[in-house]
């Protein structure tokens, strides 16, 4: 099946019509995806900043990165589970918008740059933990983070906005 | 109430800027974005200031000091939003007018904003005094409620 067909197929489901339809359902999700953000992206924000060596330079980076982390994660969670259904339930529109596959296009890179991350660079951290300025390829991913997630924001919200 | 405000609604929508924002598509959506940046930047810091405030995080750090090192970002991203919004506002302010949501929003909106600067304000300077540790949590809670009240509620503008 080519990647028309599984979006054709996913927009034809009962599942994805009802949601579409649905007075109360959607906007809930809707509301989630975007209040969710403040506790995903606005919280990966501080960890990405700390990274970049901008922010709490006295602080570990450990000591800003596992508090945040459960928080995080939760906020990611509630973003990617509603982000998926408003997917399934428009996902022929999805198909035709630009602003979707940029979007998803930095949302792959932004995986990437996480696992690289955490793969490399983060399995020496005891040794640049305390460092005011940590070394360049963990500024580097903090940037890099920083720069996808605004413009993840930014293609998702014009993505909405011509829909 | 809203009724005898109707006309100053109706004023602000027709002055040049809301018409200029009205008419140009790029305008009003770029106004949109960068609320929604100026949002996830304040209520992201917010949230951050309520877990210091919590002891969860940042332990090792006042809650003045990080309160002091927060400010800059959280405030270009209250600043961000505010403008974005006023203009977004002006642009559609008969719609708003007759709309639910958006009075909720404002309601909340004309009490996060002087909680900000007043209580929670206070709060994070008095660190060194020590407050009592409940004192400092419902502050922060009620700060993160009223704030995310006025995100969802700007939501729902847009389905009501």
């Amino acid at each position: 099946m080519s990647i028309y067909g599984v979006f054709e197929f996913i927009d034809a489901t009962r599942s994805s019509t009802a949601l579409r339809e649905s007075l109360y359902v959607f906007p809930i999700v809707e509301g989630l995806h975007v209040v969710s953000l403040a506790l995903s992206v606005g919280l990966v924000m501080w960890f990405d900043l700390r990274l970049a060596g901008w922010i709490l330079k006295d602080q570990p980076v450990s000591a800003v990165f596992r508090p945040l982390r459960p928080f995080m994660l939760t906020g990611f969670a509630i973003t990617f589970v509603t982000g998926s259904l408003l997917f399934w339930s428009l996902a022929m529109r999805c198909y035709s918008s630009n602003f979707f596959w940029a979007k998803a296009i930095m949302l792959v890179l932004a995986g990437v740059n996480i696992a690289v991350y955490h793969l490399t660079i983060d399995r020496r951290q005891t040794e640049w933990d305390t460092a005011p300025i940590p070394p360049r390829q963990a500024r580097i991913a903090g940037l890099v983070s920083l720069t996808l997630w605004v413009g993840i924001i930014a293609a998702g919200r014009m993505m909405a906005y011509f829909l | 109430m809203w009724d005898r405000l109707y006309p100053y609604f109706l004023w602000i929508e027709n002055t040049r800027l809301g018409h200029g924002i009205r008419e140009s598509k790029w305008t009003f959506t770029l106004a949109e974005v960068f609320h929604l940046f100026g949002i996830t930047l304040f209520l992201g810091s917010i949230l951050v200031l309520a877990l210091r405030l919590f002891d969860l995080v940042l332990r090792g750090k006042g809650v003045a000091e990080t309160a002091r090192e927060l400010m800059p970002w959280s405030m270009s991203g209250l600043f961000l939003a505010l403008v974005t919004g006023t203009l977004l506002f002006t642009s559609e302010a008969v719609k708003c007018w007759g709309n639910v949501a958006f009075h909720y929003k404002a309601l909340f909106l004309l009490l996060a904003l002087p909680f900000q600067f007043t209580a929670l304000r206070s709060v994070t300077r008095a660190d060194r005094q020590g407050l009592p540790p409940i004192v400092r949590k419902l502050t922060a809670l009620v700060a993160v409620l009223l704030w995310f009240g006025v995100a969802v509620f700007g939501r729902a503008i847009f389905f009501f």
